[in-house]
């Protein structure tokens, strides 16, 4: 088995789906449940500058390993965050502390678990800057790392220059179309105990729904979606190979 | 960036969306109506709406394939744009009319956008989808507007970097299980599609017979409306009479127009007629867009519209003979751009509707095209078909009641000169016989004109040149007139000629690189004169247009003296 902390990890399952969400404002179209809807194209926009909070609450406990965000303007208004969580007394940070994204970058910050019934997002931005994807969960480790063909979705980003010429032979003015980088994730020989425990409950749920995935710390996390899974198949007695194919962007 | 730069600009984005405005009641309601019914705040979904007041409520779409832009805030759901752009037919007809289709991909949602009291009751996400819903809360769209951006998405969103084209939405339905399609017009084809007629029809029947030396006639009550006419002329039966009214009584002049009086009994119909005298064109264009098809006065520029018939239209000061049977409108226009010589066409992006005459363009407004512009071959497809070489004009019309599409029913007939039917040219007639209802004993001059100009420009057919052009010349638009320089037309000598043409059709590429395009010669084939003051001392290719309309100039049909010399000045 790989080194656990290089290994990739999945945060799918998120909490805030089930939470109450309270945010300090929101704009009367971008609400702060719109940052846990699953979309991007509706998100959560404070009505004011400054400090703002997402607050999201439950009735019982919840682990907590991570949380997640894209779609996302703060490294343009110079804007932090950071996640604190309620350990029964006061409000304590999560993880690394507040972070100030450099651009618009999907960020994926990881701790060891807490418990918890409350959580809240702490924005600073001027100007108000948007959310479109938030996560708070318990990610998923994976139990192998990744095969030979993967590469980074940052380098993987490509575009379609669509070139144009005149029929006297000039070079016109051209166009570029965004390719969405679409990469397999593939795990070979994974136990068939963690297939079906972890892996099934994962591939149910985001059949239809967007995730986020971490796969080395030297690397940017991306935002995937519109995942097609592929057919699982043994390796050995005991172990099968798992993946999936998604579109991937990571900024 | 603004759009004319993103157009030069070698790493532009392309990015389309649309903006729908529907109605929405803009006063505070509750959520509930008084029979228990979930209000959304849309006119079907609200009780007592008369006393409300009614807004709109803009929602956006883009592409489903497009960039994110995080700013547009549009639901990403579009899966097709398709433009069956105007096409204009100059000096025909109003031509077709401008549509858009939009292929929208249905979606589940969770109503937090849509529904304004969502905090205030239960919801069952999995019923209904998005456009199912909006649907059922909006049942009445027709006429309510479209916008279609198309442009480019730049680092973030920017309006400037977009082109907006206006519609009216016609309709909006289900095509499948999960696609719903928009189509949006011209407000010019809506008023085709509503069957606009002028006179507007009346339900006016008389109450009790009338004699033949009857000069009163008493109307049913219930089939008078409110803005029905108090004076004018009207048809009985067969028989034109002047009248006034006074509620439901009409005091009548009996026989007019040479018809004949008659007794009438009752529940005889009367149509109110209507007339024009010594109305200028374009006023009864717009009297017939704006009284009769519904169209909005804003969307008619009526000082342009003036400016370009006192300078170009002057002798067309019509007094036809009173319209006593409902007509279509579109009909009567298309009458009208023929007999006249001018065309009309939506400018999507003006959002007004533009009138020409046709007439000579002036050289600083004439863009050059060449190959160094087009993308394509210039494809030059000429239908001989559409030859005429000869027009008979048929006018000065008998009676009202005269049926338009006979010879007999007119007094005058106008054969023009003929052009192109030559043993070495054509060699055989092509003759137009054109029915005027609008010109009268006096318009001999007019009808003479009319002959000529459609005669002298249809010689030989019409004409369409097909070519795409790359998106740096996308500003080009329908009714610009361009010189056309290309290695697909070529003279005697084999050296490039110039083409002078007109845009009849403008239709942008899906990805957003190119336009094609359809155009037409533009000839005037009449000789004119530009006449300048005595002290103007430049020439003419020199003068600026502001300079050349007010001054005289002596030249042919191509802007150039028999010999080839630039036009003389008069002085």
């Amino acid at each position: 088995m790989a080194n656990e902390e290089n290994l990739p990890r999945i945060a799918w399952n998120n909490v805030l789906s089930t939470a109450t969400i309270t945010p300090s404002s929101e704009e009367l179209n971008h609400l702060a449940v719109f940052s846990c809807d699953d979309t991007l194209y509706r998100s959560w926009q404070p009505e004011s500058d400054g400090t703002h909070t997402i607050e999201a609450s439950w009735t019982g406990l919840q682990e907590i390993t991570c949380w997640c965000m894209y779609g996302h303007g703060l490294g343009l208004t110079a804007g932090s965050l950071g996640l604190e969580y309620w350990n029964g007394f006061a409000w304590a940070l999560f993880g690394n502390g507040f972070i100030a994204p450099n651009g618009s970058e999907c960020l994926y910050e990881m701790s060891e678990p807490i418990y918890t019934d409350r959580i809240r997002f702490v924005i600073n931005s001027t100007p108000p800057s948007r959310i479109a994807a938030l996560f708070v969960g318990n990610d998923l480790l994976c139990e192998e790392g990744l095969t030979p063909g993967w590469v980074d979705p940052t380098i993987g980003q490509k575009q379609k220059v669509v070139h144009a010429t005149s029929r006297s032979g000039l070079a016109l003015p051209s166009i570029i179309e965004d390719e969405f980088l679409t990469q397999r994730f593939t795990l070979k020989d994974v136990s068939m105990d963690w297939a079906m425990n972890k892996w099934l409950p994962f591939k149910q749920h985001c059949q239809t729904r967007p995730f986020f995935l971490w796969w080395n710390e030297q690397a940017s996390p991306c935002y995937c979606s519109q995942a097609t899974f592929e057919n699982e198949r043994y390796s050995r007695v005991g172990f099968v190979n798992v993946g999936f194919s998604a579109r991937m962007v990571v900024q | 960036m603004t759009l004319s730069g993103e157009r030069e600009s070698f790493t532009a984005k392309p990015l389309s969306f649309i903006e729908v405005d529907l109605d929405w009641v803009d006063d505070t309601v509750p959520a509930f109506n008084g029979d228990g019914t979930p209000c959304y705040k849309t006119p079907a979904t609200t009780d007592n709406i008369d006393a409300l007041t009614i807004g709109t409520r803009t929602r956006r779409y883009c592409d489903t394939t497009a960039a994110q832009v995080w700013d547009l805030d549009a639901i990403p759901c579009i899966d097709g744009i398709r433009y069956q752009t105007t096409q204009l037919k100059v000096g025909e007809s109003l031509g077709s009319f401008g549509q858009v289709t939009i292929t929208l991909r249905d979606f589940v949602d969770d109503d937090r956008l849509e529904d304004p009291f969502y905090s205030q009751r239960t919801h069952d996400t999995a019923a209904g989808t998005y456009f199912t819903k909006l649907h059922a809360r909006n049942p009445y769209i027709q006429g309510r507007a479209l916008r279609v951006f198309a442009g480019f998405a730049g680092e973030e969103y920017n309006n400037a970097n977009f082109e907006e084209r206006h519609y009216l939405i016609r309709s909006i339905k289900r095509t499948n299980k999960s696609s719903w399609q928009i189509i949006g017009v011209s407000p010019l084809q809506l008023a085709n599609l509503r069957g606009a007629k002028a006179p507007k029809p009346s339900g006016w029947t008389l109450k009790y017979n009338i004699g033949l030396g009857s000069t009163t006639a008493e109307l049913v009550d219930y089939s008078i409306a409110d803005d029905d006419p108090t004076s004018g002329y009207c048809l009985i039966s067969d028989e034109v009479c002047s009248y006034t009214r006074v509620n439901n009584v009409l005091n009548i002049a009996r026989g007019q127009f040479a018809t004949t009086p008659d007794s009438h009994d009752a529940g005889d119909g009367i149509q109110p007629a209507l007339q024009f005298i010594n109305t200028p064109v374009q006023e009864i264009i717009r009297t017939l867009l704006v009284d009769y098809a519904g169209v909005s006065p804003a969307l008619i520029p009526i000082f342009d519209w003036n400016n370009e018939s006192n300078k170009w239209l002057q002798l067309y000061s019509l007094s036809p003979l009173p319209i006593t049977e409902p007509v279509d409108v579109i009909e009567l226009i298309n009458e009208i751009c023929e007999q006249v010589g001018l065309f009309l066409w939506y400018d999507e992006i003006a959002q007004i509707i533009r009138l020409q005459a046709i007439r000579p363009v002036p050289t600083s407004s004439i863009q050059l095209v060449t190959d160094d512009d087009l993308v394509s071959e210039v494809a030059i497809n000429p239908d001989v078909s559409a030859r005429v070489s000869r027009v008979a004009m048929l006018y000065d019309k008998r009676t009202p009641i005269a049926d338009d599409g006979k010879d007999a029913s007119y007094r005058k007939r106008l054969i023009g000169r003929n052009f192109g039917d030559g043993t070495y040219e054509h060699g055989s007639e092509s003759l137009k016989v054109i029915h005027s209802r609008w010109f009268g004993t006096n318009d001999d001059a007019v009808s003479g004109r009319t002959a000529f100009t459609i005669a002298s420009t249809l010689r030989d057919g019409r004409t369409l040149y097909t070519f795409t052009l790359n998106k740096r010349r996308a500003d080009l638009d329908l009714g610009n007139v361009i010189s056309l320089r290309t290695r697909d037309a070529i003279d005697t000598t084999g050296q490039m000629k110039t083409l002078p043409a007109i845009i009849v059709k403008r239709t942008p590429a899906k990805d957003g690189l190119s336009v094609e395009y359809i155009a037409e010669p533009f000839i005037y084939a009449a000789r004119f004169i530009y006449v300048l003051p005595n002290d103007h001392t430049t020439t003419y290719p020199n003068t600026p247009e502001a300079t050349q309309d007010p001054g005289w100039f002596l030249a042919s049909s191509d802007g150039t003296m028999p010999n080839g010399d630039a036009p003389y000045v008069l002085g």
